[in-house]
C-alpha cells in the first residue's frame, strides 16, 4: 500500500517537472519574449494611411507650386492650409520674393504632380518622392515647361497631413 | 486504468497541449512576422527597381553586350520583349554613360496579387570620347514589377515625361 502510494507521488513528480520544463522552453522560445518589432517604414503595409497621406499632399503640393501673378494674395493662403507653421516660416522670405517678382514679369506657374509615391511612412510622419511638371508664362514669352522630381516631408496634425519640407532632387 | 497510468496520461496530453501552444506562441506574432516579410518583400522590389533603372540608364559600348544582359536579367514580359528588340535596333554609340539611383519611393504595393509600382529618379553622367565636359542629365522612370519564382522582375518600365 505504502508502495503504492511512493510510486503514484514518484509520477506525479516526474510528470509536473515534464510539464515545468516544457513550459520553461515556451518560456525560451517566445513565450516571454517580447513580440517583433513592427516595420519601422509602413509605406503600403498600412495601405488606409498610406492612401491617406497620397491624397492629400499629391493636391497640396501641386498648389503650393501654381500660382497667379494676379491672385498671390489667394496663393498664400493656400499655402498656410496646407503646410505647417514650422514649414511656413521657413518660406516666407521666398514668398516675398514671388510677391516682388511675379507681378513685375505677369508669371503664371501651373504645377502638375504626374507620378506619386512614398519613400517613407511612420505614424504621423511621411517621406514621398513626386515627380512634378512645371509650366511657367511670363509676359510676352512662351511657355517654359519644367520637369522635377521634389522629396516631399509631410507631418500629420490631427487628420490632415501637412507639407514640411520640400527638396529637388 | 491504474492511479499511475492515468497520471501518465494526464502528463502527456498536458505537455502535447503546452507544446502546441509553445509552437504557436513561437510562430506568433502572427502579425508582425507578417509585417515584416512584407516589408522585405516591398523593399526587394524597390531594389530590382533601382537596378533597373540603373542598368537602364547607363546602357553604353564599354561593356559591349554585358550591360543589356544585366538588364534583361531583370525583366520579363513586355519590358522584356521590348529591350531585346531595342538591342537589336540600337548600333554603337561613343558615349559613356554613369547613373545613379538617386532616391526612389512606392507607388503601388500588392503583397497578395504580387505586384509593385516605383518610382526612381536616376542622374546619369554622360561623357564624350573627345574629353569634353561631363553632362548631367536626370532622369524619371515609372517601373512597374511582378514577383516571380526567379524574384521581382520589371514587367513594365517608362519614362515619365
Amino acid at each position: 500500500m505504502r508502495t503504492d502510494r511512493l510510486r503514484r507521488t514518484a509520477a506525479l513528480l516526474v510528470a509536473l517537472a515534464a510539464v515545468a520544463a516544457l513550459g520553461a522552453d515556451c518560456a525560451g522560445e517566445g513565450g516571454t519574449d517580447p513580440p517583433p518589432a513592427p516595420p519601422a517604414n509602413l509605406a503600403f503595409l498600412d495601405v488606409e494611411a498610406s492612401r491617406a497621406v497620397l491624397d492629400q499632399i499629391t493636391p497640396a503640393v501641386q498648389r503650393f507650386y501654381s500660382y497667379d501673378f494676379q491672385r498671390l494674395d489667394e496663393h498664400e493662403q493656400e499655402i498656410m492650409a496646407v503646410t505647417t507653421a514650422r514649414f511656413w516660416s521657413d518660406i516666407a522670405p521666398t514668398l516675398e520674393i514671388v510677391r516682388e517678382v511675379a507681378p513685375r514679369k505677369q508669371i503664371v506657374v501651373t504645377a502638375t504632380v504626374v507620378a506619386a509615391s512614398l519613400r517613407g511612412l511612420e505614424p504621423s510622419r511621411a517621406e514621398l518622392l513626386l515627380f512634378v511638371n512645371r509650366s511657367t508664362t511670363q509676359a510676352g514669352a512662351p511657355p517654359q515647361p519644367d520637369a522635377t522630381s521634389i522629396v516631399v516631408t509631410a507631418a500629420q496634425i490631427g487628420p490632415v497631413w501637412r507639407i514640411d519640407g520640400l527638396e529637388l532632387v | 486504468m491504474s492511479a499511475t497510468a492515468r497520471v501518465l496520461v494526464l502528463a502527456a496530453l498536458v505537455c502535447l497541449a503546452a507544446s502546441q501552444g509553445c509552437a504557436s506562441t513561437a510562430d506568433g506574432g502572427a502579425l508582425p512576422v507578417v509585417g515584416n516579410s512584407t516589408a522585405e518583400l516591398r523593399d526587394e522590389s524597390v531594389q530590382v527597381a533601382e537596378q533597373a533603372a540603373v542598368a537602364l540608364t547607363s546602357l553604353d559600348d564599354r561593356d559591349g553586350e554585358a550591360g543589356y544582359d544585366r538588364l534583361l536579367e531583370l525583366l520579363t514580359g513586355p519590358a522584356r520583349q521590348e529591350w531585346e528588340q531595342r538591342r537589336a535596333e540600337l548600333g554603337s554609340d561613343t558615349t559613356t554613360l554613369d547613373s545613379v539611383a538617386t532616391t526612389s519611393g512606392v507607388a503601388a504595393f500588392d503583397p497578395a496579387a504580387a505586384t509593385s509600382t516605383v518610382l526612381v529618379a536616376v542622374t546619369t553622367t554622360v561623357s564624350t570620347e573627345q574629353g569634353a565636359t561631363p553632362e548631367e542629365r536626370r532622369h524619371r522612370l515609372q517601373l512597374s514589377l511582378i514577383s516571380t519564382p526567379a524574384g521581382w522582375k520589371v514587367s513594365q518600365l517608362q519614362f515619365v515625361e
